[in-house]
């Protein structure tokens, strides 16, 4: 494949230098470890939320892609199987939070329980064996569907089979269901469950519009970056960009609309279970990051996206993804950190070595991964739309 | 004698009419106008027209909704009729963005709607094209190219040879209203 | 084997017919569309189908006139039931609306062309399905002839709505969704008004269309304005329509009543209102394609790609049925859980459970290629889910206000003959309106098509 040519040498080095980056972070974590161990878990979550989070809305998006996807969907096809196939070493990177579960959650303190009616009647779900049994399943669940989407499409690849093409529609809508099923509870479990007391029937959505805001801005990022390669010039052009623009125009406003409604309607209700948690969140410090988030969040991305130009630029769009990916982190950070920290915001040097930790192994794991097929698939029924009117696609001429 | 509009071509399909306008550019026509039963994309950019400034009146619009939507429930809460419902504080900002969200889209849809046909001269009932005997196609399968007399480059006999040089279906004198033509109106209408 | 082989290829082949027929022509679908409207002579079944929605329009003049004699005590309502049929049938109403925004406007965002052939009708239905679902806040005031009371305004009592609650949030989003379908429904419209104009024979129907269509003459220009308009005015339904229907679960979902306040409730709600307004949609264009011969443009595919969407949004409901019960007893709040309980074995145990059968279950056929091509199951599915749907609005309005804090204040609703007569009679007046629209305006958008049928026939230079 001739695309390797010049971008295997580029993605090689990346692999390497994230692995580099992964290291390190994880020895500094460790170092962490021995010097404060709550912190070290508290730290460790807060960036494997971010980087798990991102590897389950690229499964998302995989999905929606091949049930509806258009000449969009193939062009970040294969970012999107990437970002998904971290999800494997994701599972291992996941393994050290076990041993954490009692300093980080306070339904899994047996001297909390004792004292507490509220998480006595939770028991049942939220206790230490279910936990693990759960975020199991989730794994399990999260690895098949990756994985089988990628096998078979990069065996479309091969053989061009039309019939693989229908394989992956048919399967893309049962998995999307389970997949809805187990993102909403590994979010309760992992996030929400910080705060026991409290609840939200919205969380899980918000976590899984949320995981998908992260997947197109990172799929964009990279497409962006990698556009002007040979191999993709002719495949991808600024009407592409333009729908990815959208795509994340919709995810910005869908994302302040599920955060408008769960703000408005706990406002308005008042009620003592649930709004400690928007007091906790807009008192001190933690106001200005609330207002941060809102600024970042949607004010900003959504007036940038406004405007058709600025969609249709690669280099807008790679900054673009970037802020995207910093406001994901900003939310994630608020709504797990006040858990630990409800007087005032708290940087930890550990955050910083986590999320480099985390997130270089995350990015060795797509490096690999990216490099070993070609960058836009070769047969997909949507792939003449995709190149410019009467042009194949460049891997197959 | 009825005063000359322009010369009308028409066309059986979009394309020769894209082409035609194109080349009628070409040659420097200025004052000139195509008609279609539906929209055809880049028509109006290939006869020399500037993009419309609609989109920021629209915007404009909208902030005026916004804005004046915020304005009324924040006067009526805090200044008018200041009282205390639900613990809610007099300026309750929360509450106020649904209604402050309605009164934006309001007044930039009602913008849109108005601009548009303000912007295109409607409503209109009257043109001088409505004069060509087979304009009523014009809504229904047949595309035109007319090209007015007031144009500086406008000659009645080299400007139909322009247009018979595009190979269109027929050409056709559009003229203005005048006894003439009020006299042929009945027959057109029936 | 075989045979099931070919059975599966033909299901295949029909579910992905193209959106418009082979062989038709901008004159072919122009009189096709245009002779509904300009024939002499109205079919029979036409006039048997309006006379009796005509006739259950007249129950709700009576029902209306009667209630505004007596007041709403002629309703089952009273305390703690206030919010009876009536809202019920408001929520179920707007909903349906629903899906005729989608179609003209998100449908259009995302490029997907074969909303051409339906979006006129779903837009009017839209409209009137949103008339249908006035009538009942204004009933329910008891006295309406004060309705403009809930408009702010300078007044001699110094009184203001309040702008904090709801109900007084659902006034502008209702009233502004009205107006707003009004506007892109007749923006739609004023090329084929034009065209009306031109192909009229007679002098009357001529000028009616001509004043309408304003004198658009299809310049290149008004062209360029015009579908700027429509994008933008697309641009701006989408998240209108969205934010509707988020107001109106507002309405429950800010108060403290068990199940009804929960985070869920705006998309909820939303994928509710799609699921619901996409079958009628299908209740409603299965018979009427089949009546006016309009094979050629509402095609299998029109109507796989809407139990599609039923399919997803479907989906989305029932998942939120499942996050209700189960934040029920997560919450571990237990007017909460007793709220979820009573539902399941309370005096309207059966309703509930038939809503479950007829939005979980029933729907899931949709999964299977070869029911999507039957258009008899088609049918027979949007009616079991307008009906659940229906029953989903019943039990989260009735439920939770029947079993109070109190229980010496529990009560059961019974609606009465009333409520059912002004409930029908809003049916007879949302299909009056369709049926008179059939006959008066272009029910699929012609100059839509035209660019269809041009784009098929590859008749377009692309920049």
């Amino acid at each position: 494949m001739e695309q390797q040519n010049t971008l295997r040498p580029r993605l090689n080095n990346l692999q390497w230098v994230a692995l580099a980056a992964g290291i390190v972070g994880l020895a500094l974590s460790a170092v962490g470890y021995f010097t404060n161990q709550e912190q070290f878990f508290r730290s460790y979550l807060l960036s494997y939320v971010f980087w798990i989070e991102l590897s389950v809305g690229a499964v998302a998006v995989l999905l929606i892609q091949h049930l509806a996807g258009g000449r969009w969907g193939m062009v970040i096809q294969r970012i999107l199987e990437a970002g998904a196939m971290t999800l494997p070493i994701m599972a291992a990177l996941f393994v050290p939070l076990l041993f954490g579960l009692p300093a980080l959650f306070e339904w899994a303190r047996p001297e909390a329980v004792a004292h507490d009616a509220l998480l006595q009647h939770k028991a049942p779900y939220l206790n230490v064996p279910f936990f693990m049994a759960r975020a199991a399943i989730y794994f399990v669940v999260w690895i098949v569907i990756a994985f089988l989407l990628t096998k078979w499409s990069v065996e479309r690849d091969k053989t061009g089979d039309a019939a693989l093409t229908k394989r992956l529609k048919n399967f893309s809508g049962p998995a999307m269901w389970a997949l809805a099923i187990t993102a909403t509870f590994a979010s309760f479990d992992w996030m929400m469950s910080l705060e026991p007391q409290w609840f939200s029937t919205i969380y899980g959505m918000m976590f899984i519009v949320g995981a998908m805001a992260a997947a197109f801005a990172f799929a964009t990022l990279v497409l962006a970056r990698v556009a002007g390669e040979e191999s993709l010039a002719q495949t991808v052009n600024a009407q592409q960009f333009n729908d990815l623009g959208n795509f994340l125009l919709t995810m910005v406003i869908m994302w302040t609309y599920i955060a408008l409604s769960q703000y408005l309607i706990i406002w308005l209700g008042n009620l003592k279970e649930e709004i400690p948690w928007y007091l906790v969140r807009g008192s001190g410090s933690w106001a200005t990051v609330s207002q941060l988030l809102i600024a970042f969040h949607f004010v900003i991305p959504f007036f940038i996206l406004l405007s058709r130009s600025n969609k249709r630029q690669p280099k807008a769009l790679t900054m673009l993804g970037l802020f995207l990916l910093l406001a994901r982190f900003i939310d994630i950070y608020w709504l797990i950190v006040p858990a630990f920290r409800p007087d005032a915001v708290f940087f930890h040097w550990l955050d910083a070595a986590a999320l480099l930790g985390v997130g270089g192994i995350w990015m060795a794991a797509f490096y690999a991964h990216l490099k070993k097929h070609a960058l836009v698939p070769r047969y997909d029924p949507r792939l003449e739309d995709a190149a410019p009117r009467g042009r194949r696609a460049p891997s197959e001429a | 004698m009825a005063q000359l509009y322009g010369l009308l071509a028409e066309f059986e399909q979009p394309k020769p009419l894209q082409e035609a306008a194109r080349r009628a550019y070409e040659a420097g026509y200025r004052k000139m106008d195509a008609y279609s039963p539906f929209p055809i994309e880049g028509l109006a950019e290939t006869l020399g027209n500037k993009s419309s400034k609609l989109p920021f009146l629209v915007f404009l619009g909208g902030v005026a909704g916004g804005v004046g939507g915020f304005g009324l429930q924040y006067l009526g809460m805090v200044v008018f009729y200041p009282y205390v419902a639900g613990g809610k504080p007099l300026n309750s900002w929360p509450a106020f963005i649904p209604i402050t969200f309605e009164t934006t889209v309001l007044l930039a849809s009602l913008t849109a709607v108005i601009a548009m046909i303000a912007l295109n001269g409607l409503p209109q009932p009257y043109h001088p094209v409505f004069n060509a005997p087979n304009f009523a196609s014009a809504s229904q399968d047949r595309f035109f190219l007319c090209l007015e007399a007031l144009d500086p480059k406008f000659n009645p006999a080299e400007t139909r040879q322009f247009l018979e040089g595009l190979q269109p279906l027929t050409v056709t004198e559009v003229e203005h209203w005048s006894d003439e033509t009020l006299e042929r109106a009945p027959a057109a209408a029936s | 084997m075989q045979s099931s082989k070919t059975v599966q290829d033909a299901v295949e082949a029909k579910l992905a017919t193209p959106v418009i027929a082979r062989g038709q022509t901008y004159v072919s679908v122009t009189r096709k569309i245009s002779e509904i409207v300009l024939a002499k002579d109205t079919p029979r079944g036409w006039f048997v189908g309006f006379t009796l929605a005509f006739a259950l329009l007249m129950g709700l003049m009576v029902g209306a006139a009667w209630l505004l004699l007596k007041g709403v005590g002629i309703w089952g309502v009273t305390i703690p039931i206030g919010w009876g049929l009536a809202i019920v049938n408001f929520v179920w109403w707007i909903g349906i609306g629903h899906a005729g925004t989608l179609i003209s406007a998100i449908l259009l965002l995302f490029r997907q062309e074969w909303r051409t052939s339906i979006n006129r009708f779903a837009e009017a239905m839209t409209l009137f399905a949103v008339a249908a679902a006035g009538m009942f806040p204004l009933l329910h005031l008891g006295r309406a002839w004060f309705a403009y009371w809930l408009m702010p305004y300078p007044n001699t009592m110094g009184l203001w709505p309040q702008f904090r609650s709801p109900l007084v949030w659902d006034v502008f989003a209702i009233s502004t969704y009205g107006l707003v379908s009004l506007l892109f429904w007749f923006v739609g419209l004023i090329p084929d008004l034009a065209t009306m104009r031109d192909r009229a024979t007679h002098k009357a129907v001529k000028v009616i269309y001509g004043l309408l269509a304003m004198g658009w003459r299809g310049s290149a220009m008004h062209w360029h304005r015009y579908q700027k308009t429509y994008l933008l005015l697309a641009a701006l339904s989408t998240p209108l329509v969205v934010s509707v229907h988020s107001i109106v679960s507002l309405d429950f979902a800010t108060g403290v009543i068990p199940g009804w306040h929960s985070t869920m409730f705006p998309p909820y709600f939303v994928s509710g209102a799609i699921f619901s307004g996409f079958a009628m949609v299908l209740t409603l264009i299965i018979p009427l394609r089949k009546f006016y011969n309009l094979e050629g443009l509402i095609t299998s595919r029109h109507l796989n790609n809407m139990a599609k969407i039923m399919l997803v949004t479907g989906s989305i409901v029932v998942y939120s049925y499942m996050m209700e019960m189960f934040f029920a007893w997560y919450s571990g709040n237990e007017f909460e859980q007793f709220a979820i309980f009573n539902r399941f074995v309370g005096p309207y145990a059966p309703l509930y459970w038939a809503l479950m059968f007829c939005n979980a279950v029933v729907p899931q056929l949709l999964w299977f290629n070869r029911f999507r091509a039957n258009e008899m199951v088609l049918w027979i599915v949007a009616l079991v889910v307008n009906v659940g749907m229906w029953l989903e609005r019943f039990t989260i309005v009735v439920t939770s206000l029947s079993r109070d804090f109190l229980p010496s204040s529990w009560d059961v609703y019974t609606p009465t003959a009333w409520d059912w007569i002004i409930f029908a009679g809003t049916i007879g007046l949302f299909l009056s309106m369709l049926f008179i629209f059939i006959r008066l305006v272009p029910a699929i958008s012609m100059f839509e098509v035209r660019e269809l049928v041009a784009e098929k026939e590859g008749r377009l230079t692309h920049h």
